[in-house]
């Protein structure tokens, strides 16, 4: 509105002011301007209408606005509202997505603890050949880096079911396992449950042949046999059950300790040959003295020592004066030493006392060493044999020292093992003479008794002749 | 190791960790005691049907019978002999080694064993060791409980080496001197004999 006056007013001086140059009546001059003024008027009055129009343009185009203004700004309200809503939800929504990570992170954590679980059962187990496809599974899934799917949980159970069924089993089948020489062979397997295996090696439909114990050999993904020879008793057991005559089995019940300590345990030849070069002195020692006992076993058994039977029939004959046949009865039984000791008396009949004594003498002289033979030798062996083992053991213990005086005494165990290998030939040793003494002096007891009983015979022979029988001259025996 | 209740077990459960050896031992001991046994006994009874000299020759000459050993040596004397003096003394010397074989018998048996017995003590010891120093070599020194049983497997054999020996050696030894002695007395009596034979 000011504007306008303003304008209006300005326009005004500019027309009056080249005006007042003119003589022009005051007049005319009003009048123009009253025109003026008129028109002024008139473009005030519609400068005023359009202002209004505009006015009332712009004043409707404002309550427009303000309508608009108003309608945003519930819009904008409403949406606020909504937003915050949706923070909310978003809130919450990543609060049950952390929560659902967790889980499924513990979730995916147990099945690996659980996977991994079960490829350490499988890899120890004996079942696991019969389920090849289940074990591959089972290590990937303890080993993989991505996330398990359902399958793999239901392959990780079913598995563990199949475990479950199979160690509740015994099964018996052909197939292939590693040989106790470490060769892949085809024989005859016997699962008991997953706590111990048996192979015996035969061709189809033949009984016999060897068996043993199996292990399950996770590299070559077979079962394999235990290194090492079973035991007799034990090997008869398991093949009279799988023969089927027997419902009895060896077990072991520590899940394999025990068959691993086994097979590395030491077979007699092992042990042997762990002692050492003098081993082989100390069992010749042993041999030569077993070959003397069992000679001189033989010798002595032969012999009786009961002479007394031959001996009164030879009283009886020799009382009644039948000399031929007194020589007769000491030459059939030329290897008892008692009728030799007689034959000798006989041969000296005639003679005087002292030379019938020496004759005799000579004769039982003459016995005892065929009776002793060997018994010194045997009782030198004997002595022998404890020695050579000492010697071994020192020999032994020398070299362990040796050992250490190069590398010290960092571990015991090196040398301990070289002390247990000395002490078997004291073992050995011991073990050789223990046995010769007891044989040596029940030997020499025998000789003993012999050598009394010909003593014995020998007298009452001299007794018989001093008498004067022989001659058919004894007087009657009461 | 069990605890074991009763001294039942306690025996049983000593001698299972001796290991094999023990069994041995107890066999051998269990020869040795019987023939010990055996031997004192059969001695008690020499000694016990003895009667002195002077009723023996009382009684042989009122012609009633003489128990025991005396008698049975009277007999065999009397029915062999041929009153010759020299001939008489070397029957009854004949006649007395009958009885000097039959009582020295055993005793060098028992005296063997009894010498035989720390061997296999010292045997069951190396046996022992060796399984020891085998632990060590497989476990190192760290597993005391299975290094203890080979140690006390050895230490319990020598043991009962020493426990079977020591008393058989002494009882050997006693049953010896008794037969010395046993074996003189029948000497003398036998001297007496053909005195008291030679008298009448």
């Amino acid at each position: 509105m000011n504007h306008t006056i303003f304008l209006v007013s300005l326009i005004v001086c500019f027309w009056t002011l080249p005006c007042f140059g003119k003589n022009q009546t005051w007049t005319e001059v009003s009048a123009r301007v009253q025109k003026e003024v008129n028109q002024i008027k008139l473009e005030t009055a519609e400068t005023k209408e359009i202002i209004k129009k505009e006015r009332a343009a712009l004043l409707q185009q404002l309550a427009r606005l303000k309508k608009a203004v108003l309608r945003e700004e519930k819009k904008f309200n409403r949406l606020k509202g909504q937003f915050e809503t949706l923070l909310k939800q978003e809130e919450k929504e990543r609060a049950q997505l952390e929560k659902e990570v967790q889980e499924t992170k513990s979730l995916e954590g147990i099945v690996r603890a659980v996977a991994r679980d079960a490829n350490k059962l499988f890899q120890n187990s004996l079942i696991s050949p019969e389920y090849p496809q289940y074990l591959q599974r089972i290590e990937r899934l303890s080993e993989a880096k991505q996330f398990p799917s359902f399958e793999d949980v239901q392959a990780i159970v079913e598995s563990l079911f199949a475990y479950m069924k199979a160690s509740g089993r015994i099964r018996q089948s052909r197939e292939e396992f590693i040989g106790p020489k470490g060769i892949r062979i085809r024989g005859e397997t016997l699962r008991v449950g997953d706590i111990v295996a048996f192979y015996r090696q035969n061709k189809d439909g033949e009984s016999g042949g060897s068996v043993g114990f199996l292990r399950y050999d996770p590299k070559q993904r077979l079962l394999a046999a235990y290194s090492g020879d079973t035991s007799w008793s034990v090997a008869r057991a398991i093949r009279k059950y799988l023969e089927g005559n027997s419902n009895v089995l060896p077990l072991d019940l520590s899940g394999g300790a025990i068959l691993e300590r086994l097979s590395h345990s030491k077979g007699i030849k092992e042990w042997l040959l762990s002692g050492g070069f003098l081993v082989w002195p100390i069992l010749l020692v042993g041999l030569t003295a077993f070959v003397l006992v069992l000679e001189r076993l033989f010798f002595l058994a032969r012999i009786k020592a009961d002479t007394d039977e031959i001996m009164q029939n030879f009283n009886s004959l020799f009382s009644q004066g039948l000399l031929d046949k007194c020589k007769e009865l000491s030459a059939t039984n030329d290897r008892v030493p008692v009728c030799k000791v007689l034959a000798a008396g006989l041969a000296h009949l005639g003679a005087g006392k002292d030379v019938l004594e020496n004759a005799l003498h000579e004769a039982i002289i003459k016995e005892i060493p065929r009776l002793e033979r060997f018994l010194p030798t045997l009782s030198v062996l004997g002595a022998i044999a404890p020695l050579m083992g000492l010697l071994g053991t020192v020999t032994g213990i020398i070299d362990t020292f040796q050992v250490i005086t190069f590398f010290g005494t960092s571990d015991p165990r090196m040398m301990s093992g070289g002390i247990s290998e000395a002490l078997v030939t004291t073992q050995l040793g011991l073990a050789v003479a223990i046995p010769i003494m007891l044989m040596h002096h029940f030997l020499e007891q025998k000789v003993d008794r012999l050598v009394a009983d010909m003593e014995e015979k020998s007298m009452t022979l001299t007794i018989s002749i001093m008498k004067g029988e022989g001659h058919g001259l004894a007087p009657e025996v009461k | 190791m069990f605890v074991s209740s009763g001294w039942f077990e306690q025996v049983v459960s000593y001698f299972d960790a001796g290991g094999c050896v023990t069994v041995l031992l107890m066999g051998l001991s269990i020869w040795m005691w019987t023939l010990i046994i055996v031997k004192l006994k059969e001695i008690y009874t020499y000694r016990r049907t003895e009667i002195p000299l002077n009723e023996c020759f009382v009684r042989l000459k009122q012609g009633r019978d003489i128990p025991g050993w005396q008698g049975q040596l009277i007999k065999n004397f009397v029915s062999r002999r041929s009153f010759e003096p020299e001939i008489d003394q070397k029957l009854l010397h004949t006649l007395a080694c009958k009885y000097y074989l039959a009582i020295e018998r055993h005793i060098k048996t028992i005296l063997v064993l009894a010498g035989t017995a720390p061997l296999l003590g010292l045997m069951g010891t190396v046996t022992g060791m060796i399984a020891s120093f085998e632990v060590i070599s497989l476990f190192g020194t760290g597993n005391a409980k299975a290094l203890s049983s080979g140690i006390s497997e050895a230490l319990i054999t020598t043991q009962i080496g020493l426990i079977v020996a020591i008393p058989g050696l002494f009882m050997g030894n006693f049953l010896l001197r008794r037969a010395e002695q046993l074996k003189a007395r029948i000497k003398r009596f036998c001297n007496s004999l053909m005195v008291e034979m030679m008298s009448s």
